[in-house]
């Protein structure tokens, strides 16, 4: 029975140690051209969580994800301190609570780069790229 | 359950065909909703309703469409129908509607049916999906005051500001009034610990102000949330609780003084009997308005509740799939009840009342495998923060008490009954030329005999409490679908409906519950 109890404290341990890793994936802002103003993790972090809805120009501010279950959990955990979960919970929350609606997920970084140049205000996040992104009407950023 | 749901498809219908017809055709609106079927099942004892032999009778739908007038300006309404056993009956409410102005991040304005941000929780108690468990901890969240906390109809203003050196501040303020029905939850509580029949609930004027702090130390938040309410309960009710007095004071001719037995005697026109002593008495000393009251049954009582106030203290941690919080809550109610019909025989009728709740709860959450989340929590409530020791229900048991908590009442009254049997009396005798005058050492051993045969009940230190120990499985097959499952280990009936425990209520219960919800 100890020993029941052992193995099961051990698989517990292993599955928290292989769940808490962070995916090592390198991130990269897109915005759309009209948005001028500089952005760190701090303001990141206010616009993904829907507390600062409009940039100091007072263009409102339009963010997507990116549809990655990684490139998600990098994002959150980097930007953000929360698990994908917690953050999708986190919007779920806003929109059945009527505070808010869940931000946009696009599947494709053409598809991305298409949407962030031809609306204003735009930002999301992409996967890094080994080759240089040009883009009209695009700005690209990287956060550290 | 088909044609209740069926107005909740009706009003979404009206909503949708507004939106997306004449002025509203480029207006974008969303549509979201969940579904959610649960069942419940108790080893012995019941919880909130017939769950001994297992229930369905568990589920929540809510469908909600929002807009976007413009970047400032949102407009959004979400309908809900639930049944929780014996509660909610699948009747499709409102859940909140309202039209939001943010004029900047530190500052908006809603008005309508607002969510209340009561506690962590509170806003999300019918959004199953956004949770570990099954349900949330009774001790803040109790299932029967569900309506009435969880939104307010009225204004409010709110917003974040956010300051590197502090954090993050998120605020609302809300002035409004309380949903409460004259059958929901509210009423039903009211009625399992006050034996009566609740006929009218109305709510006054209420406000609420919380406050949520994130501190600069990352995922540590701290939390406030006061909500003040009043409202005024107009009750029927067929119970000595509160009648008891009356009842009970009928019954104190057989006890008359032996000078006025003397002179009753000598006016007779009978055989001077004990029982025509007695009706004597009932007919010229107890006033006829008095005396009818014994045969109208059920009879009216109202209390003014000028005071409801709770207080929610929070605590939250969360480090990566790892989410600990803590809430302590304290819960004052003051009110005055009136017993209508009563006031000639008694002055004591309309008392002052307080009562102070005191609950807590410890909750751990850990999301093991991606589709896999784990929780625990332990939660505490209080009835009465000065009755909770169990020496406080022993001395109940060595009294002559009767029924919960008539014991107070009945030495109120045996005191009233005293005091203003010796005028009625001497008025009396004065009326009938006596000489005879009483005085309160010659009614000092009437004691109130109840004229019905009352149930004696043995007190347990259990009455005042509920203790859960809750473990959970939350298993998110994909984005749209959970399926959960748990178990409460509880100790106490406090926050059980009476009703359906029946005389012998056990101390201890299981609870099974599980879930499945898909939402959209």
């Amino acid at each position: 029975m100890k020993k029941n109890i052992f193995n099961l404290i051990l698989i517990c341990i292993f599955l928290f140690l292989s769940s808490s890793n962070v995916v090592a994936e390198k991130l990269l802002f897109i915005m759309n051209n009209s948005v001028q103003e500089e952005v760190n993790k701090d303001k990141i972090k206010k616009i993904y969580l829907g507390r600062k809805s409009k940039w100091d120009n007072h263009q409102r501010i339009i963010f997507f994800t990116f549809d990655s279950s990684e490139i998600i959990t990098a994002f959150t955990r980097t930007f953000l301190a929360k698990s994908k979960h917690q953050f999708e919970n986190y919007w779920k929350r806003q929109l059945f609570t009527g505070k808010g609606s869940i931000p946009k997920s696009i599947k494709t970084l053409d598809k991305a780069l298409e949407i962030i140049a031809q609306t204003k205000g735009s930002i999301m996040f992409i996967p890094s790229q080994d080759q240089e992104i040009n883009y009209n009407n695009i700005r690209i950023i990287s956060i550290e | 359950m088909f044609f209740k749901n069926f107005r909740l498809l009706l009003g979404i219908i009206v909503f949708v065909n507004f939106l997306s017809n004449g002025h509203c055709e480029n207006i974008p609106f969303e549509i979201h909703g969940f579904l959610s079927q649960g069942y419940l099942q108790t080893d012995r004892g019941q919880y909130l309703g017939n769950t001994e032999d297992g229930t369905f009778n568990f589920n929540e739908i809510g469908l909600n469409v929002s807009s976007s007038l413009s970047d400032d300006i949102h407009l959004g309404i979400q309908f809900l129908s639930r049944k929780l056993v014996d509660y909610g009956n699948n009747q499709t409410k409102i859940d909140w509607a309202y039209a939001d102005y943010r004029y900047h991040d530190y500052l908006g304005l809603r008005f309508g049916k607002i969510k209340m941000p009561f506690g962590l929780n509170s806003e999300i108690r019918d959004i199953d999906m956004l949770r570990t468990s099954i349900l949330l901890p009774s001790s803040i969240y109790n299932e029967s005051w569900r309506d009435t906390l969880t939104s307010i109809e009225g204004i409010g203003v709110y917003g974040n500001i956010y300051g590197n050196q502090f954090g993050n501040i998120n605020y609302q303020a809300l002035a409004g009034q309380l949903d409460i029905a004259d059958d929901g939850g509210v009423a039903r509580y009211i009625e399992h610990n006050g034996m009566v029949d609740v006929h009218e609930l109305e709510s006054k004027k209420s406000y609420m102000a919380s406050i949520l702090w994130e501190l600069p130390i990352e995922g540590i938040s701290l939390g406030s949330s006061y909500l003040s309410a009043k409202m005024y309960e107009k009750s029927m009710t067929n119970d000595h609780f509160l009648f008891g007095s009356i009842r009970l004071g009928m019954d104190v001719s057989h006890q008359l003084p032996d000078q006025l037995i003397q002179v009753l005697e000598d006016k007779s026109v009978d055989n001077n009997t004990a029982t025509m002593i007695s009706q004597s008495f009932i007919d010229h000393i107890v006033p006829e308005k008095i005396q009818g009251l014994n045969h109208q049954w059920p009879k009216e009582a109202s209390r003014n509740y000028h005071g409801l106030d709770f207080w929610v203290l929070s605590f939250k941690y969360q480090w990566r799939d790892l989410t600990l919080s803590a809430e302590r809550m304290d819960f004052r109610i003051n009110y005055l009840w009136t017993l209508t019909e009563t006031d000639y025989i008694l002055s004591s009728n309309s008392n002052d009342a307080c009562w102070h709740t005191v609950s807590y709860y410890l909750s751990g959450t850990y999301r093991l495998l991606e589709w896999l989340e784990l929780g625990v929590y332990y939660s505490v409530f209080y009835e009465n923060d000065d009755q909770k020791e169990a020496e406080f229900y022993q001395s109940l048991n060595q009294l002559d008490y009767y029924k919960y908590p008539v014991a107070l009442i009945y030495q109120q009254n045996a005191q009233g009954i005293r005091q203003n049997f010796v005028p009625f009396a001497n008025a009396f005798l004065s009326e009938t030329g006596s000489n005879v005058t009483l005085s309160d050492e010659d009614v000092k051993n009437i004691q109130l005999i109840s004229d019905y045969e009352l149930e004696k009940i043995q007190y347990h230190d259990y009455v005042g409490w509920y203790k859960e120990l809750v473990f959970s499985l939350n298993m998110q097959m994909n984005p749209q679908w959970n399926f959960k499952v748990e178990g409460h280990f509880i100790d106490g009936i406090t926050l059980l409906d009476w009703r359906f425990n029946g005389g012998d209520i056990p101390r201890k219960r299981f609870l099974f519950a599980s879930k499945v919800t898909f939402s959209f």
